[in-house]
């Protein structure tokens, strides 16, 4: 469905999928809604406004929208201010930005990745990735 | 120091905690944050910090948090967790928790 290098696959806004999707290396972007299983060896990107019931297995998955499914990620799990996340996770690492709003399981660290878990299986290569950052949101009770 | 609740009159904690070494409680409140250090470790069967937690060392409880969760690079954290929003550095492990993340003001029933 997608190729390698710079390219990045495009799901529009008005489409809608339901079943199983495979992706290759390059970066996949979701832009309208699926249902169903969502596997990509590269990065993943729900957009805002998009809206994913799946269970989920890739490298990197960021997420803008809206996701209700279990997440597996090899490398890095992101959620944007935006976004909304119903499910287990399981990643190497976790970012979370101000604002997201997400409910579920969530197992974070090598082990856990080579441990599998949560949505999924066959992951590959845990790395490292990067440090978020979380404002301080100043709520008391 | 603690200030009286001026509804209930119940004594509440609002200094920050800072954990240096092993703490093994049932419950560990505060109004103000907890700071739990490399070589700290929370056992607990409740965290409750209104101001948020800071984990560099090890927690395993449920906690409910008020404000921003930071689970450091080499820290650990295992059990539930319900707070507004949470920052998770490279390294950090999260061994099976149920987070309920940025969710207002159904944190605390979703993560029970």
């Amino acid at each position: 469905m997608s190729e390698t290098n710079d390219q990045i696959t495009i799901i529009g806004a008005d489409t809608r999928i339901s079943g199983e999707m495979t992706f290759g290396g390059a970066t996949a972007k979701i832009l309208g809604s699926c249902d169903g299983k969502i596997t990509a060896k590269g990065e993943l990107q729900i957009a805002s406004g998009s809206s994913c019931k799946a269970e989920v297995n890739a490298a990197r998955v960021a997420i803008d929208g809206v996701v209700e499914g279990n997440i597996t990620a090899s490398e890095r799990v992101q959620l944007n201010g935006n976004a909304k996340m119903t499910g287990d996770l399981v990643a190497t690492t976790l970012v979370v930005e101000s604002g997201a709003a997400f409910n579920g399981h969530v197992r974070v660290g090598t082990d856990a990745v080579k441990g599998g878990g949560g949505g999924g299986s066959s992951v590959s290569e845990p790395k490292v990735v990067s440090v978020n950052q979380g404002e301080k949101v100043g709520q008391k009770k | 120091m603690t200030v009286g609740c001026p509804k209930c009159g119940k004594q509440l904690l609002v200094d920050d905690i800072v954990v240096k070494t092993t703490q093994q409680v049932r419950k560990l409140q505060t109004c103000g944050r907890i700071i739990v250090q490399p070589k700290g470790r929370v056992v607990a069967d409740l965290v409750e910090a209104h101001e948020g937690i800071e984990c560099r060392g090890l927690v395993r409880t449920k906690g409910y948090l008020g404000g921003p969760v930071l689970i450091g690079a080499k820290a650990t954290w295992r059990g539930d967790c319900a707070a507004p929003t949470l920052s998770v550095e490279a390294g950090a492990k999260i061994e099976d928790g149920l987070f309920a993340v940025g969710v207002g003001e159904g944190i605390e029933e979703s993560a029970s």
